[in-house]
């Protein structure tokens, strides 16, 4: 049996601007495993980057965690302490962030920044700390890293910069990484390398990993197990192989027909899921994404759906998979499309 | 570095060339010489004078001799002040500018920084709004206004402090607060924006996400990036602070440069005139390189050469 090393309980994460209280994340749900590498995927303002600064409890004013829990290693991060938060964050649970450019301090040598969370974390001495920052770029893939150590962030490119940033976040060797779009701002070589190094860390070191992306192509190739969000809730959970092959929930199959398919030999056109997503000011009553579905019904606008365990491990929320809805008709509609993945 | 220092060196002496030929043909171009305010004198006296002194002869002739005496470091006799090279004058009167200006500049550049820090991480409380009304003040306020308010409350009123003269301490606190306030609210003005913007970059995120504490992500990350624009400003603010004096010396009588230069304009002291800018753009000019110099250590990507 697999212990489960982070599992986040119904968290509620509220923003309370000017014009009101913008719920990003309304009640989500979900685990990770002790070596496990999961992905969250939704487009932007879904809730994914939200739900891991919560996890982190970095939330900046006026974002603020309303309720639920964040169990990590079975102790609730929700209330903890702020000097307790500070020796998780870079030593327990560590983050990479989106956009390398700016993710480092332009000030500061890379070494610095480096050695900066092993002295924080570990008590070791400077000279030590400085030998674990030279072996940590090295284990990034940084070349010449006794020289590199001493430059600052300008002088490395942006996979780079990326590469250092994982050598920060696994210089503590963390129980969990969480990387929130670690290879978007990167271009597709560079992200495959980016990638790679964190799946080589994942199964190597066992450290467990939450990959959050909006691309799907990301999380098949690191990830055992998939979280779809939108609208500031989980709308599909399941393992990669449930979620691309028997998505349940009309949102997945619309983000899995939307990314282009190397093998098609047909000039198919990629399908757009058409509408915006909905204004969490004013969150709806009903299923979020009621008003871009193409197989909605009276009572999605009317009533969140709940979860339905199409078996265990892959749940979603969605009506039609109540056993009153015309199931047939969707399905027949969307094979062609959805099993060619 | 050393490259870059000789190179800045050279467009300094042919900046401070540029400014004294300017000052030199506008001098010239002034209505009167420093003789007119002089009774009433004959035809031969004047030329006796004027030869004396050597204005008899042509502009270009007078201006290739200025430009041989400053070469060798000789500013000349004042037309004046009897007897007294130009030399001794700004020898004497400096000291007391230099004392109000840097004092000045480090009470704006500490207390301008605190006050900024302090009111951007106490962003929109009561804090915040009273260091920047303040600042409103500081900024609006003329400095000579500031420097009679202060001397009819704290001298006359109060009588806490001596109204002229440069003889204590005590002397100074008026000048300075006078010269400082508009460049100290525009510090406190610029650290404060400038902090706010940094706190809301990716990299404080990542300093908090390492499990820094507060103070180390303010005092180490934040405040080195948010004290660049400041630095920036530095290098003007002491340009301001030499011609800001000039006025304060005067409403607070202390025997410094802005007198003499004052004085020196209205009776077309010409030796003065030129002896005083050319010393202040030496001046300005090495405060400008010494910061540009300071702006290296603060930001890495700034490279010279």
């Amino acid at each position: 049996m697999t212990q489960k090393l982070l599992e986040v309980k119904n968290l509620r994460t509220s923003f309370f601007t000017h014009l009101g209280e913008v719920k990003a994340i309304r009640g989500i749900s979900f685990h990770v495993n002790e070596g496990e590498a999961i992905g969250i995927v939704g487009e932007s303002g879904s809730g994914k980057s939200v739900s891991s600064l919560s996890v982190m409890r970095l939330l900046q004013f006026p974002g603020k965690i309303v309720g639920g829990e964040v169990l990590f290693k079975g102790e609730n991060l929700v209330n903890k302490p702020k000097k307790e938060m500070m020796k998780i964050r870079g030593n327990e649970i560590a983050m990479i962030f989106q956009d390398p450019m700016t993710s480092l301090n332009p000030v500061f040598t890379v070494g610095n920044q480096i050695m900066e969370v092993i002295l924080k974390h570990q008590k070791i001495t400077k000279t030590e700390a400085k030998e674990k920052a030279i072996e940590m770029l090295k284990l990034v893939g940084i070349p010449s890293p006794e020289k590199r150590i001493k430059n600052y962030p300008h002088e490395f490119s942006g996979g780079m910069r990326q590469r250092a940033m994982v050598a920060i976040a696994l210089s503590c060797e963390p129980d969990l990484l969480i990387a929130d779009e670690p290879t978007t701002a990167l271009d597709v070589t560079i992200q495959a390398q980016i990638l790679d190094l964190i799946k080589g860390l994942n199964t190597k070191l066992g450290t467990s990993t939450i990959l959050i992306t909006h691309d799907l192509g990301v999380v098949a190739d690191v990830c055992s197990r998939i979280v779809v969000m939108y609208g500031g809730l989980i709308m599909e959970e399941g393992t990669k192989r449930e979620i691309f092959y028997e998505p349940r929930h009309p949102y997945t199959m619309g983000l899995l027909k939307s990314i282009p398919k190397v093998a098609s030999d047909t000039k198919t056109r990629l399908v757009p899921i058409v509408g915006t997503p909905p204004d969490l000011l004013k969150p709806p009553t009903g299923c979020p994404f009621f008003a871009r579905c193409d197989y909605a019904m009276n009572i999605c606008r009317e009533k969140q759906p709940p979860y339905f365990t199409i078996n265990e491990g892959h749940r979603a929320m969605c009506w039609l998979l109540h056993d009153e809805a015309p199931k047939n008709e969707l399905y027949d509609s969307q094979k062609g499309g959805v099993r060619s993945v | 570095m050393g490259r870059y220092i000789v190179k800045r060196v050279i467009s300094a002496v042919i900046t401070i060339w540029f400014i004294m030929t300017l000052t030199f043909i506008l001098m010239n171009n002034l209505p009167g010489d420093p003789f007119t305010s002089e009774r009433q004198q004959s035809e031969e006296i004047k030329a006796a004078v004027y030869a004396k002194y050597g204005l008899d002869d042509p502009a270009h002739i007078r201006y290739f001799k200025y430009l041989r005496n400053y070469a060798k470091g000789d500013f000349g006799v004042s037309f004046q002040e009897l007897g007294m090279t130009v030399n001794h004058l700004i020898k004497v009167a400096f000291p007391y500018s230099m004392k109000i200006g840097i004092a000045a500049s480090i009470l704006i550049i500490v207390l301008g920084v605190i006050l900024g820090v302090l009111s951007a991480l106490k962003q929109n409380k009561p804090t915040d709004r009273i260091v920047m009304i303040l600042c409103t003040l500081g900024v609006t306020i003329p400095s000579f206004v500031l420097a009679t308010g202060f001397l009819y409350f704290f001298s006359r009123k109060l009588g806490w402090v001596p109204s002229y003269g440069a003889g204590t301490w005590k002397h100074y606190i008026g000048p300075v607060i006078a010269i400082s306030a508009f460049s100290l609210a525009f510090v406190a003005r610029l650290s404060r924006t400038s902090l706010i913007e940094v706190l809301q970059q990716d990299y404080i995120r990542t300093a908090r996400a390492k499990g820094l504490s507060e103070r180390t992500v303010i005092l180490k990350h934040a405040l080195k990036n948010s004290l660049i624009p400041v630095v920036t400003y530095i290098g003007p603010m002491i340009a301001g602070i030499v011609t800001g004096s000039f006025v304060i010396e005067k409403v607070f009588a202390i025997p410094g440069m802005g007198d003499f230069f004052v004085s020196s304009i209205q009776n077309r002291d010409y030796t003065m005139i030129m002896g005083i800018t050319v010393f202040y753009s030496i001046f300005v000019v090495i405060a400008i390189l010494l910061v540009d110099i300071i702006y290296v250590f603060i930001d890495p990507r700034i490279k010279y050469d």
